[in-house]
């Protein structure tokens, strides 16, 4: 029969200490979950119109809140994009009110000092442009999926090495994320205690990512060489232009109208 | 008809000590599901590489026929292990015509390849969709479309079932078997698993970067002994204890 020694056997009262793993949990995570959001999203069907329409109005409104100094202009681009808003689900507003607050209020943050000491109101505009910027690109991406917005590229020639580049990169970016959020799953479940070098915890998984993407870039070439890649690449994917994409390039019009109208006063 | 006469290969030339095949020289017929098998290291997927033209021979030579195809102008196609690694295009329509495009067809050459390697893996309907929102056995199903559309002489597997769960598995080697019916691809599969040495007709067993068997899974049943870390599927295991209590 097996004996066990007597220090098996003693009863031991160990309770871990508490370490803060809020670096963990809420950055590296959370910008994991944001990448995996642009491309995994559940997007809102809106079969009756291409990406073509949606993106051009996008960038209007982009460039124009940039380059405006006018809040009568900012409040009428906020009206179009808060209709936008109010058409989708609780869900879909709620996820991007709180992402594009929360950059908003970090800009905010960082500007604190220069509204402070030389505070006048252009600089009080940026916030508000950076939350309208942000609420756009977040209305473009949770309407269309990313690939539809990679053929709006293609629609305007823009070289499809560069249109295959970028989906690629943000694919692996994905799934690289994911290799990282498991890595650091399985850290977290290990961890027991304090500890103070997590910075060497951290390079090791970064280590275990860098060789992942070489070994996945490495197969990739290989793969696409298989089926003959020289170099080129086209796509074959064209979406056709319906009255509703030609409605949105009649709103960026109207946008662009109302800015140098607004502008002048 | 694949012919590998007296290739050797090393990654290191200046090494000459770190050769991985050494003077190997053996055949892969169309018609027959080939399957390459041996442990970690012994060189499967270098040949898989050298059939495909990824890599060259650093000494010897490879033929590669195509008794029922005069003009073939695709020899031969490699699936690799990780689906998520071979995936080119956004959407299956997209990837599926990465390999057409490349070959500079018309555009109602490739839509007509498309839909007929589409439709063999049931995926007619589902062109548009993102291959993200795809499993892991439709990824691989998909990567086998894509290389079946280009109409290759031989497809070389590089162990196409282990990301594949049970079901998905069955489906993939009805595939495999139709198209060694056809006799229009010749198919080599590489694999480490038992189970899928019941599914092959010719076994080509790799050691150490040699070939130590290489005929029919009949005569393959027959041998007493095998390399270390290569073992018979349990079935056969079974069968061969029943016979022997006999």
């Amino acid at each position: 029969m097996l004996t066990l020694p007597n220090w098996v056997c003693k009863k031991e009262e160990y309770i871990a200490q508490k370490d803060s793993d809020y670096f963990i949990t809420k950055s590296l995570l959370g910008i994991i979950r944001m990448l995996r959001q642009l491309r995994f999203h559940k997007q809102v069907k809106f079969k009756c119109s291409s990406s073509v329409g949606a993106t051009i109005l996008s960038i209007i409104i982009i460039i124009l809140c940039a380059c405006s100094h006018k809040s009568a202009f900012l409040l009428c681009i906020s009206a179009l994009l808060f209709i936008l808003l109010s058409i989708l689900d609780g869900k879909n507003i709620f996820r991007l009110l709180k992402h594009s607050i929360a950059i908003t209020f970090l800009s905010s943050l960082v500007l604190f000092p220069a509204i402070y000491f030389y505070g006048n109101s252009t600089i009080l505009l940026i916030p508000v442009k950076t939350f309208l910027i942000l609420l756009s690109i977040g209305l473009l991406t949770t309407y269309y999926n990313w690939h539809s917005i990679l053929d709006v590229m293609n629609k305007f020639h823009v070289p499809t090495i560069i249109v295959f580049i970028f989906d690629t990169t943000l694919r692996y970016i994905v799934l690289l994320g994911e290799t990282a959020q498991q890595i650091l799953y399985s850290l977290k479940i290990r961890s027991i205690g304090k500890n103070k070098q997590k910075s060497k915890a951290l390079g090791g998984v970064m280590g275990v990512v860098f060789q992942k993407s070489k070994k996945m870039s490495e197969e990739m070439f290989q793969a696409m060489c298989c089926r003959c890649f020289t170099g080129s690449y086209s796509n074959l994917h064209k979406q056709k232009l319906t009255y509703i994409d030609f409605i949105m390039f009649l709103i960026g019009v109207i946008y662009c109208w109302l800015f140098f109208v607004l502008e002048r006063v | 008809m694949i012919l590998f006469d007296r290739v050797s290969f090393c990654y290191n030339k200046n090494q000459e000590t770190s050769f991985i095949l050494k003077e190997v020289s053996f055949s892969f017929k169309k018609g027959a599901v080939n399957g390459l098998i041996g442990k970690n290291g012994c060189g499967k997927s270098t040949i898989a590489r050298l059939i495909v033209g990824l890599l060259e021979p650093s000494d010897g030579k490879i033929t590669i026929t195509d008794e029922f195809n005069a003009k073939p102008y695709y020899f031969s196609g490699m699936i690799f292990q990780n689906p998520d690694n071979q995936i080119v295009g956004t959407t299956i329509g997209d990837d599926i015509a990465f390999g057409l495009e490349n070959f500079n067809l018309s555009s109602d050459e490739i839509n007509d390849s498309i839909n007929k390697a589409a439709s063999l893996f049931h995926f007619e309907n589902m062109l548009d969709i993102p291959v993200s929102k795809l499993s892991g056995g439709q990824k691989q199903m998909l990567c086998i479309a894509s290389v079946i559309a280009l109409n290759p002489c031989w497809i070389v597997f590089d162990e196409p079932t282990s990301h594949l769960d049970p079901w998905a598995r069955i489906e993939f080697w009805k595939i495999i078997n139709e198209l060694v019916i056809n006799k229009t691809i010749g198919i080599i599969v590489i694999s480490q698993l038992p189970e899928d040495i019941n599914r092959f007709d010719n076994i080509c067993v790799l050691n150490d970067g040699e070939i130590y068997f290489n005929d029919s899974v009949n005569k393959f049943k027959e041998l007493k002994s095998l390399p270390y870390g290569i073992e018979f599927p349990e079935g056969w295991k079974l069968e061969k204890l029943l016979e022997d209590e006999k």
